[in-house]
């Protein structure tokens, strides 16, 4: 009966997942509102996790989460759940596995100089934690000799190095794709699927619930404000300026926290890629400046003297949050009414509140 | 094939049509009346006199000055070591200058890193090659040796590079890299004073080394036995160029091609062993190349961002092969 009701909805399951993401009769998506690179597919007692790929916007891999007493399923990845081990290699899911607190899980990790979390500094430093290293100069090794359950990481379409390898020792590969979210609350609930891998599906849960709540008061905070100050944003790399296009992640940031974005009806979900010149011409007279890629007036001057035609510069209305890179990249994917809320003390002065940064702060002179 | 006064006289010409054409066309049509303005009467809130002061004049000035200097210095090395295949860099001072802007933009510390940071950099690493080629030329008679001294210091700081670049992080990797290719949109006018500073000292020591490299074209030998003090000559030859390709790579990054093939399509056009000529010519080719690569930059840029040392070779490379083929029909 076991095995009957078992077949019953792994056949269901292969017949729901061709190549599309659709809900098919008798099965339950798992309550997915924001994220669009992930679903969860609950079947009776079977789980599945399906990473999407946003190129393509098709399943790139399907994974059947196994619980106890569960049997794999022929021609599919079998994890193990609740997982023991995970290689975290972004900051992103450091910042996540932390609010789940399974830190401990965690032993592997990319380059140390991208960690801000003290506990895996000191984990790392007491050799409880390996480092791949970074940059396109990773080495398997260290995932080979601890043997993880799951290596999660940034997802570009490509599988994982020596993914087939790995995958045949147990070792199971899950692309990432939280940073290619559009939504802010997209990219926090990613930390459902580390819920999932982990047996605390119900904590990640009840978190996302939390800061989605959060979220929407803060945003109706802003909304309220009589105020809708002018912003643009990026920074000068050679002679490009990038800058957030209309339909992108920082972009409903700045929409969510009633900021007028200059680049707001830009088509795209990346970044618009813009002369000096134009930037000039659009920003000259913009009230403020986020994300110079700078902590000081000094610096940002040394880096181009010709900044100090913007009202933002001359004004001193120029703020960032790279005086904690690794804290922002770690923290800001999985709080992002942080973000929101730093917003609304940075732009939003008529509205009474708890006015301390969390991530941005202004430029220093 | 051998180029008239009148049409030489007519490419001189040609530099204020194609300076104009540099400040006028880009992202935005900028009119004569507007430039004007913002000459002798500049407003600093009017942001198209801006554009044009600020950024469309200083990236003028210095493309006259790298393309005029990098197709000189590449002159004075083909002329030094005889040989057409030699350049500006081939003495490895631009290496220095890409080392220490290595150094600089992969610290981390985000002065080194910023374009002051970077232009000092490359200056302070122009320099010191600069001296150690020197040096060398002092101790050293043979010119080959001292051309296998340059190839060998380009090759031992480019190692030096791909070090840095192995332990550096994704962003200072991506800054680098841009900076190698080339550009001139960073300079500003506050730096004029001592590009131009240094600029008219290495063509001032130019004009005393006219009559030398005539002679020195014959052979070191001949030149001697007509009272050209050799040793004197290439250090100030390499003087000039250190400090011109030193000077223009600090501020412009790499920028590739103008050295090596100008100064042969001069002496094609020309057919002259006269110096002057091959200086003059140099200098005007120098200007019209760099101006027209970066307008040709400026004017696809809303299409497509190219960066200036693939068009330098881009569009030099077949014009080059096209002049041979010319001369040898």
């Amino acid at each position: 009966m076991k095995f009957l009701r078992f077949f019953f909805f792994v056949s269901l399951f292969l017949f729901s997942c061709k190549s599309t993401v659709k809900k098919e009769e008798g099965t339950k998506i798992g309550l997915i509102k924001y994220a669009s690179n992930f679903k969860i597919e609950e079947a009776g007692e079977f789980t599945f996790l399906m990473i999407i790929n946003p190129e393509t916007n098709e399943i790139e891999n399907k994974y059947f989460l196994k619980k106890e007493g569960q049997e794999d399923i022929q021609g599919m990845l079998s994890v193990s759940v609740p997982i023991k081990s995970i290689a975290a290699l972004s900051s992103t899911h450091i910042g996540m596995l932390n609010k789940l607190n399974s830190l401990d899980e965690v032993l592997i990790i990319s380059d140390t100089n991208y960690i801000y979390n003290k506990t895996i500094k000191s984990r790392f430093r007491n050799g409880l934690i390996e480092s791949v290293g970074g940059d396109g100069v990773e080495s398997v090794e260290p995932i080979l000799y601890s043997r993880v359950n799951v290596v999660m990481f940034s997802g570009f379409g490509k599988p994982f190095s020596h993914q087939d390898k790995l995958e045949k020792l147990g070792i199971y590969c899950i692309p990432n794709y939280d940073w290619r979210e559009f939504h802010p609350l997209g990219k926090a609930e990613w930390i459902k699927v580390f819920g999932y891998l982990l047996g605390k599906e119900k904590e990640a849960s009840d978190y996302f619930d939390r800061i989605e709540r959060e979220y929407f008061n803060l945003l109706n905070l802003a909304k309220a404000s009589v105020k809708k100050p002018t912003v643009f944003s990026g920074s000068l790399l050679g002679d490009v300026w990038y800058a957030p296009a209309g339909e992108s992640f920082n972009a409903k940031l700045y929409e969510d926290a009633n900021l007028d974005y200059v680049y707001s009806q830009s088509k795209g979900t990346g970044s618009l890629d813009k002369s000096f010149e134009e930037i000039l011409l659009d920003n000259q007279n913009t009230e403020y400046w986020l994300n110079p890629n700078s902590t000081s007036f000094t610096d940002l001057l040394a880096n181009q003297s010709k900044m100090t035609y913007f009202k933002a510069v001359q004004d001193k209305k120029v703020y960032d949050y790279s005086f904690q890179m690794n804290y922002f990249w770690e923290n800001s994917a999985i709080e992002p009414q942080k973000v929101l809320s730093d917003f609304i003390t940075i732009f939003h002065n008529d509205i009474k509140r708890d006015d301390s940064l969390y991530f941005y702060q202004q430029l220093k002179d | 094939m051998k180029l008239s006064k009148l049409k030489f006289y007519t490419f001189i010409l040609l530099i204020p049509v194609i300076g104009t054409l540099n400040l006028t066309v880009g992202q935005f049509d900028l009119d004569f009346s507007l430039m004007k303005e913002a000459l002798f009467n500049f407003d600093s809130t009017d942001t198209y006199q801006v554009i044009f002061r600020d950024f469309r004049l200083p990236r003028l000035i210095i493309g006259i000055i790298a393309g005029s200097g990098l197709a000189i210095s590449g002159l004075l090395m083909q002329t030094l070591f005889n040989n057409p295949l030699a350049g500006p860099y081939i003495l490895g001072i631009n290496s220095g200058a890409s080392l220490f802007a290595a150094i600089s933009i992969m610290t981390g510390v985000s002065f080194f890193s910023s374009q002051f940071g970077t232009i000092s950099s490359a200056l302070l690493g122009a320099f010191i090659f600069g001296l150690i080629i020197l040096g060398f030329s002092l101790l050293i008679r043979s010119k080959v040796s001292l051309l296998l001294i340059g190839v060998m210091l380009g090759s031992f700081s480019g190692a030096l590079i791909t070090v840095i670049q192995s332990m550096s992080d994704a962003f200072q990797l991506k800054k680098f890299t841009i900076w190698t290719m080339g550009s001139l949109q960073q300079v500003n006018f506050e730096d004029f004073p001592i590009i131009l500073l240094f600029y008219v000292l290495a063509l001032i020591l130019l004009i005393f080394t006219i009559k030398p490299l005539n002679a020195i074209v014959i052979g070191e030998e001949q030149a001697a036995i007509l009272g050209v003090r050799v040793k004197v000559v290439r250090i100030v030859l390499i003087f000039i160029t250190a400090i011109l390709t030193g000077l223009i790579t600090a501020y412009c990054g790499p920028i590739a091609f103008v050295g090596l093939a100008v100064p042969n399509l001069v002496k094609l056009l020309f057919k002259t062993q006269n110096h002057k000529m091959l200086i003059l010519g140099s200098f005007v080719f120098g200007i019209l190349f760099l101006l027209l690569s970066d307008w040709l930059v400026q004017l696809l840029w809303s299409d497509i961002h190219l960066p200036l040392n693939a068009v330098t070779s881009l569009i030099g490379a077949p014009f080059v092969i096209l002049i041979i083929l010319k001369k040898l029909a």
